[in-house]
């Protein structure tokens, strides 16, 4: 019986599912729950990473000022690559868990996309950068729509970007950004 | 069918294969935690990506409990943390595997949901399997536990342990009705 539940709750979208999807969501979750299907994914069609900005008060002059754009996806990625067993995988896992939230169409996803791209801007600058006095941030969600496989010769730096910003955010508690 | 079926459930299976689950999950679960110690306040943290209060949120929506419940201090988190190193180490080489079977389950779950943010299919599989894995012998075979087993029982009784073995493909119909599998089960031959 419980194979069963699990195979009808892995197939793809079909009659008896809808028909049954409430039990059968309270049944599967959380002790069996599966965030994969039994299908092969659409393959991967766009890098996406984030830069942000932040605005600060300069200590010399009292002055609020703002940075450029810093690239905080980067970094991991060559993490990666330079250390293909122990690096910051899991962190990155975060960055594109926290673009797929802030680009969904649930207000509540979004939501917490955002304050999950909010605690990455934070992170960075606190780790990476030597800024003090930080009044707000702001993210950028970069997405590069690569060349399609018949163009597959071209760089990927020649494909389409799109951009998605939030708003400026607070930075309300500063000292409390290091855990 | 009712017999084949009844067979599979109520006789021991493929111990040597689940052993050696024990032994990759353990050395897996080994990996994840040393692998991921320098940064394990930013991925589990209480003031890491996820922060304490944002993880009890989403925790109550699901309806999930896992250890970090019972508190969001650095300390407890350092606990946790190094008690999964301990665990993870004392399954792989199978010590005590039905009791530690239960402990690495429950500090898997209490990661796994700890930052959901952070995992991926493997990780999922892994999971269930660790779920799974509590209805069988993991330590049947390479642990620690099968090294006592071989130990305390004298040569007599492992020779009548063979027998009970070799002879347990039908077993008598009073031990049927146990779920156990009561025939090949090293004790119920000797009583």
């Amino acid at each position: 019986m419980h194979f069963l539940l699990t195979i009808l709750y892995l197939a793809p979208d079909n009659l008896l599912k809808r028909r049954f999807s409430e039990p059968l969501q309270r049944y599967m979750d959380p002790l069996f729950a599966q965030n994969w299907q039994l299908f092969a994914p659409d393959p991967i069609s766009q890098h996406r990473s984030l830069v942000i900005k932040a605005k600060y008060r300069d200590p010399a002059t009292g002055e609020i000022r703002e940075t450029p754009w810093m690239d905080i996806t980067r970094p991991r990625v060559r993490e990666i690559w330079e250390n293909r067993l122990f690096n910051g995988s899991r962190a990155l896992r975060f960055h594109t868990s926290a673009i797929a939230m802030y680009r969904s169409e649930d207000p509540d996803r979004k939501a917490r996309g955002l304050r999950m791209l909010r605690r990455l801007a934070l992170h960075f600058l606190n780790e990476e950068t030597n800024l003090a006095n930080v009044d707000k941030v702001k993210v950028r969600i970069v997405l590069n729509r690569f060349p399609r496989y018949p163009e597959r010769q071209r760089p990927d730096q020649m494909g389409t970007l799109y951009f998605d910003e939030t708003d400026w955010m607070t930075v309300r508690d500063v000292g409390g950004r290091k855990p | 069918m009712i017999r084949k079926l009844h067979r599979l459930l109520t006789t021991e299976h493929l111990l040597t294969g689940v052993s050696l689950a024990r032994i990759a999950y353990g050395l897996f679960l080994l990996f994840y935690f040393i692998s991921h110690y320098a940064e394990r306040y930013l991925l589990w943290g209480p003031g890491g990506l996820l922060p304490h209060d944002a993880f009890l949120e989403m925790a109550e929506a699901r309806g999930i409990l896992t250890l970090f419940h019972l508190s969001g201090e650095p300390w407890f988190f350092e606990l946790v943390y190094h008690a999964g190193i301990v665990v993870a180490f004392l399954y792989l080489i199978g010590y005590r595997t039905r009791l530690i079977g239960v402990l690495t389950f429950i500090l898997f779950w209490s990661f796994y949901f700890r930052n959901p943010h952070l995992t991926n299919g493997g990780d999922n599989i892994l999971r269930i399997q660790l779920f799974y894995l509590l209805f069988a012998q993991t330590g049947a075979r390479f642990s620690l536990d099968a090294l006592r087993r071989r130990k305390t029982s004298s040569p007599g009784k492992r020779a009548s342990q063979e027998r009970c073995r070799r002879s347990s493909t039908t077993p008598p119909s009073w031990q049927r009705s146990f779920s156990s599998p009561s025939c090949i089960s090293p004790r119920a031959c000797i009583k």
